[in-house]
């Protein structure tokens, strides 16, 4: 064993040395270019979905915030109350701030008397204005226009439609068929990812807010956003996209 | 453009269905009426649908042919100036069915533009009478309101055992509301044909819609002389991957069927499912569809004159409907008749395929 002895420290004393040279090599790195590397020199991600979700449909219904904006009474609002859906009625667009913060998981949108006092397009104006901020907000047109060939791109633009009138049954086909399909985590994730990839942060900064949010998901708790965004130099539009996604997300984890 | 306008307007002699017209300008040629036996101009205009499309029929006289969304107009018994199949003896003698082929073609631009002008005030009249038809659905989602607060009132765990558990007359209630919808719907159809495609696709089993819809015209029937709807399948039918317009399908084929059946009769619809394509098959005994109008059933605003004898009601709008809705579902619906078949009264037969995969 002795024999060997002088080989075992040089070799101990080389891995430690090299070790620590790749380890000073990928900080180096990742202060030059932002992006963060392995001990491997592998890209570092935090894969959000590991993470078991709530998949009991009963149970993400209740989570599901749906909104119905329409100048009429046509929406069976207390049925849907009734069977457990989390549900609130506007007469019109009475909160922009709250759609576009994405606090409703589900916009049920009517095309006229809604949004004039916001959007000369009224509805129309709203679902693009939403769509263009957060692509993956699910509007569900709901409107009696449908025969009305100026309004085909309120129709086309948003996720699914309900024909009004229609009746319970039906329009709680389209709902259940949206939050089934729709209303995913892995699809909010990939949104986020998405956002996060086009704003322009550097990987560092991206995988700070992953390991936020991975942290929440973890223990339970809400994501300190004021301390991460002040580390960080996004702008306040982004940071509200990502806040918005990211409760969203969370909405599935506890 | 129809027949009533083109003959107003037209400055040649034309056929239309089969039947000879003069113009307002022109008679039609002696030849064309009295001398050619082969008549063959018949055959092109039954066969020929692409405006524009040209003949030059066994007399040697040109043919030009005028196509509109429902309606074809031949402009027969012409001498094209270019046209060297007649002798000059004979062009002599024809002197006023001598004509320039841009004359033609300059009628027609014209004529596509007044077609163009009519459909825009088509549509402008209809958009002043859209608040009409605003209201009226209007009306129909206070009713749904009302009828669905009634149900919900009733004992039960959710709406939909409620529904179930309740009394016939409220299930009748409700499938009724449902109907009108679905017709509201049908006239969106009309309106906007871009409607079809409104909303996603989802999973639909065609076997169920049309059950439903048998059920929903159970009254219906019951006044028809007992007309009796049977469901036919040997397999089971799977799920369609369709937009949700492909319920006017059964309801526009049984409403169709239910009007075009004779008394005592049976409607039977047969589903063949064959890996991932059901066919479906809708037969009645009813009036037969005219020789050569098997196409033309599906035009816009067409009835064949056997329907129109044989039931006042409809405008020719629901197999359009249907047609439209089947071609964007990659489909087409065909009809059959039994060609041997002399009497007016006989076997009818409705007919598409749909893909039971996404």
């Amino acid at each position: 064993m002795a024999k060997y002895m002088n080989e075992i420290v040089i070799g101990t004393i080389v891995s430690v040395v090299g070790s620590l040279i790749n380890f000073l090599c990928t900080k180096i790195y990742g202060y030059y270019t932002g992006r963060i590397k392995s001990f491997f020199w592998k890209d570092k991600y935090i894969d959000l979905l590991k993470y078991s979700s709530i998949s009991d449909f009963s149970e993400i219904k209740k989570r599901t915030r749906i909104v119905v904006i329409d100048d009429e009474n046509s929406f069976p609002i207390t049925i849907f109350e009734n069977e457990g859906y989390s549900i609130d009625k506007w007469d019109n667009v009475k909160d922009y701030n709250k759609l576009e913060d994405g606090f409703y998981d589900i916009i049920v949108l009517d095309i006229k008397n809604v949004a004039k006092h916001i959007s000369e397009e009224d509805g129309l104006g709203v679902l693009i204005h939403l769509k263009e901020k957060n692509p993956s907000q699910i509007i569900i047109s709901f409107s009696q226009h449908s025969y009305d060939l100026n309004k085909v791109k309120f129709f086309q633009q948003a996720d699914d439609n309900i024909t009004k009138p229609s009746d319970y049954l039906t329009i709680k086909r389209t709902i259940d068929s949206l939050i089934e399909t729709k209303f995913k985590p892995s699809r909010y994730i990939d949104a986020l990812d998405n956002i996060l990839k086009n704003s322009g942060l550097s990987s560092k900064d991206v995988l700070i807010i992953k390991n936020e949010l991975s942290k929440s998901i973890k223990k339970r708790e809400k994501p300190n956003w004021t301390r991460i965004f002040s580390s960080l130099r996004s702008k306040t539009d982004l940071n509200k996209q990502i806040i918005s996604l990211s409760n969203t997300i969370l909405k599935f984890f506890y | 453009m129809d027949l009533e306008l083109f003959m107003s307007i037209s400055k040649f002699p034309f056929i239309h269905e089969r039947e000879f017209f003069d113009s307002i300008e022109l008679k039609q040629n002696k030849t064309c009426l009295d001398k050619c036996k082969e008549k063959d101009c018949l055959v092109f205009l039954h066969e020929s649908n692409k405006n524009g499309s040209e003949y030059i029929c066994s007399k040697g006289y040109n043919n030009y042919l005028i196509s509109f969304p429902a309606y074809n107009y031949l402009l027969n018994g012409l001498i094209f100036k270019e046209n060297n199949n007649i002798p000059k003896g004979r062009k002599d003698a024809r002197k006023n069915w001598l004509c320039d082929k841009s004359s033609i073609k300059l009628f027609v631009d014209k004529l596509f533009e007044i077609e163009k002008h009519i459909e825009k005030r088509v549509f402008e009249t209809t958009e002043n009478n859209f608040s009409m038809f605003h209201d009226f659905k209007t009306s129909m989602a206070i009713f749904f309101n009302c009828t669905q607060d009634i149900i919900n009132n009733l004992p039960g765990e959710d709406f939909k055992k409620k529904l179930e558990d309740s009394d016939k007359s409220y299930k009748d209630l409700y499938n009724a509301l449902k109907l009108i919808t679905s017709q509201l719907g049908m006239i969106d159809v009309i309106l906007n044909p871009q409607s079809i495609e409104f909303g996603n696709k989802r999973r639909i089993n065609i076997y169920q819609l049309f059950e439903k819809i048998k059920i929903l015209f159970g009254h219906l029937s019951d006044k028809k002389q007992d007309i009796n709807i049977t469901l036919i399948s040997e397999t089971w039918v799977k799920d369609c991957y369709c937009y949700e317009s492909i319920e006017f399908i059964p309801l526009i084929l049984l409403d169709n069927a239910l009007k075009y059946s004779v008394k005592d009769s049976n409607i039977e619809i047969k589903f063949e499912q064959k890996n991932d394509n059901l066919k479906v098959i809708v037969k009645n005994i009813g009036p037969l569809v005219k020789d050569g109008n098997e196409k033309r059933i599906f035009d816009k605003f067409y009835r064949d004159e056997s329907a129109k004898s044989f039931s006042k009601e409809g405008i020719g709008m629901g197999l359009w409907i249907a047609q439209e809705i089947l071609k964007k579902h990659d489909s087409e619906i065909f009809y059959y008749r039994d060609t041997k078949e002399t009497r007016p009264i006989g076997l009818n037969v409705f007919q598409f395929d749909i893909k039971t995969t996404e």
